[in-house]
């Protein structure tokens, strides 16, 4: 066989074999973007994969959607660079309760004014490279397979997916709606994810003191993670308290701003969670809801770190200031802020006092019994000496 | 003190072992009431301080034993409370419970016997020091339990509503209920564990806490003074 001949032989085969992708894959994007291998490594060294499972994405919530919906800018074949994908753009699905062509823009524009957002295109905040953009929670995920689901959790079953059926014939397209529909009602993230989710920047302590926020590293100290770790249904995760009922996750808002689930004023709503899927502190006071739900520092030590440094600085100096009653009886006025600092203070003292004293008396005891434990030996065996 | 003996129907055999009371079924039953609400307590509560990964194993009833971990925690703690109650009744109301008590009570002989015993130990003294019905250890293990069980009491109750108290309260609370049973916990593993199972002479176990009884060359050697005074009183049989 020739060499043109055996390039010819190979090119038909592969042909053959992508006849599947032809059906979903209408562009034919895929006779490319079905081979692993494909990618590049760039100038600076970051590795590039463009390659496309076609059985995952058909499985994913864009699966109805076609290549160019999204990635507009390709026109033709062979395609150049590629722009990123902007979420906001309008695609040719119809949204079938508005008989208009879909988009994620209102909920981008929402996003945007909220404090994960940018702001305004004109005037955007400071560092709006930590901030998330759309994929930086939204993975795509993938749909697991019926069966499984079905297995794993009550009111998702075969029975009521054959329902659809009787109209909606397209197995694909049912499924797809099924999933949207069925994964929407619950919770789209266990809470523990959901933590993890958030924490990945949270945690980030140079990240947050760019944006002159605390981190939440001690959430993991709370009664509220001890639940979630073993599983509980009803422990709250972030966003259970950050978006609660009558909130929204995409339009978070700072603490200060009164939109805020924990604006200052809004606390006790958000600690009782009148009307939420959890139960969760119905009967909670104003007194209750303050103070630090991610608890203070103590576990870290004295040291306060930079963001909070900073908070307690604006806040004297805004003359945020809160009445504090001393245990000799005078009021105070002090920041909010020094409030937590001192109470961090009280929070360490009672730690190191316990430290000394569980170091101290156990020590102490375990000396007393070796000491005790060889005396008594030597007693017995003085006994047993006088026996025999 | 009521005495017994070892042998069926009350004759003592010739050569048998002579005992003595030591705990009455009062004391018995709070001591069962007060280890097995202990042990509850200690397991469900440091369940939550538990890594990640210990919690993994129990899979899908990882939520179940959460739930159930919470109610046993509380049940056991009403349980404890009450038998707390139970003491203080039995210690101010019954003429055996009184002396109880007035036995228990710290002295200063208390600080000067716990000297000679290291004295001892250290080889400088040749005999252990005569103690009482209860020795320093006795007491200082009663007497921290007594306070200990107190405070965790206390803030354990802070912890259960805490929708009634300013967060500051729930910040300590949780602080020192972690810290009080960490206390609690290795006290009674290093003191109390090895005193009445470790102990040459005791191992696996001393069976006072099951039927109360001390026997006479116990009671001599490790109480001499309240031995004496039995003795004395010729009450015995």
């Amino acid at each position: 066989m020739s060499r043109r001949s055996l390039l010819l032989f190979l090119l038909l085969l592969l042909f053959c074999m992508s006849s599947r992708a032809y059906a979903v894959d209408e562009e034919n994007c895929l006779l490319c973007h079905r081979y692993s291998g494909l990618g590049r490594i760039d100038k600076e060294g970051r590795k590039h994969l463009y390659y496309v499972n076609e059985s995952l994405y058909n499985q994913s919530v864009h699966a109805k959607v076609r290549c160019g919906e999204c990635h507009t800018d390709i026109k033709g074949f062979p395609h150049g660079t590629v722009k990123k994908v902007d979420c906001a753009a309008v695609c040719h699905l119809v949204d079938p309760s508005s008989n208009t062509p879909f988009s994620h823009a209102k909920m981008i524009e929402k996003f945007e004014l909220s404090v994960h957002g940018r702001g305004p295109k004109d005037k955007p905040k400071q560092h709006a490279e930590d901030l998330p953009t759309c994929t930086y929670c939204h993975d795509n995920r993938i749909y697991p397979p019926v069966s499984k689901l079905a297995k794993q959790e009550q009111g998702i079953a075969r029975e009521i997916l054959d329902r659809c059926r009787g109209c909606h014939t397209r197995d694909d397209w049912t499924n797809v709606f099924y999933y949207h529909f069925t994964e929407r009602l619950n919770q789209r993230r266990s809470s523990k994810r959901m933590v993890e989710l958030c924490t990945s920047c949270h945690e980030d302590e140079e990240k947050m003191a760019r944006h002159n926020i605390k981190t939440v590293g001690t959430f993991r100290d709370t009664f509220h993670w001890q639940a979630i770790k073993y599983g509980d249904p009803n422990a709250p995760n972030c966003i259970t308290c950050h978006a609660p009922v009558g909130y929204f996750s995409h339009e978070i808002m700072p603490k200060t701003d009164l939109r805020s689930a924990i604006y200052k004023d809004n606390l006790v709503r958000t600690c009782s969670n009148q009307g939420g899927v959890q139960a969760c502190h119905p009967d909670a006071t104003p007194s209750f809801a303050q103070g630090n739900i991610h608890p203070a520092q103590y576990k870290t030590g004295f040291y306060e770190n930079k963001a909070d440094a900073l908070l307690r600085k604006r806040e004297i100096e805004k003359g945020q200031m809160k009445p504090f009653q001393t245990l000799l009886g005078q009021t105070l006025k002090v920041a909010a802020g020094d409030q937590r600092y001192y109470q961090n203070i009280i929070l360490l003292l009672i730690k190191y006092f316990y430290m000394v004293l569980i170091g101290g008396l156990i020590g102490c005891m375990i000396v007393h019994q070796v000491l005790d434990y060889f005396a008594t030996r030597r007693e017995l065996r003085r006994v047993v000496s006088k026996v025999l | 003190m009521k005495t017994d003996t070892a042998a069926a129907g009350g004759h003592p055999a010739p050569g048998a072992e002579k005992y003595y009371i030591r705990l009455n079924l009062h004391e018995r039953v709070q001591h069962h009431l007060t280890w097995s609400t202990f042990v509850v307590l200690a397991v469900t509560g440091f369940m939550v301080e538990f890594p990640e990964e210990w919690v993994a194993p129990l899979g899908q009833y990882r939520d179940i034993v959460f739930y159930w971990r919470g109610i046993l925690h509380r049940v056991a703690a009403v349980v404890m409370v009450l038998n707390m109650f139970y003491q203080a009744g039995y210690v101010f109301f019954t003429a055996a419970g009184r002396g109880y008590l007035r036995d228990m009570l710290p002295r200063v002989k208390d600080l000067r016997e716990a000297g000679q015993n290291m004295a001892y130990y250290l080889g400088w003294a040749h005999a252990k020091p005569l103690f009482d019905r209860f020795n320093y250890k006795e007491k200082l293990e009663y007497w921290t339990g007594m306070i200990g069980g107190i405070i965790i009491t206390v803030t354990g109750l802070f912890l259960w509503f805490q929708e009634y108290f300013p967060k500051f309260i729930f910040d300590i609370s949780v602080l020192v209920h972690t810290m009080e049973a960490i206390l609690a916990s290795s006290a009674i593993m290093v003191w109390h564990f090895y005193e009445v199972h470790l102990k040459p002479g005791k191992f696996p176990m001393s069976t006072v806490w099951l039927d109360g009884k001390i026997s006479e060359h116990e009671l001599k050697e490790e109480h001499p003074l309240e031995y004496e005074r039995i003795t004395k009183g010729a009450s015995s049989v």
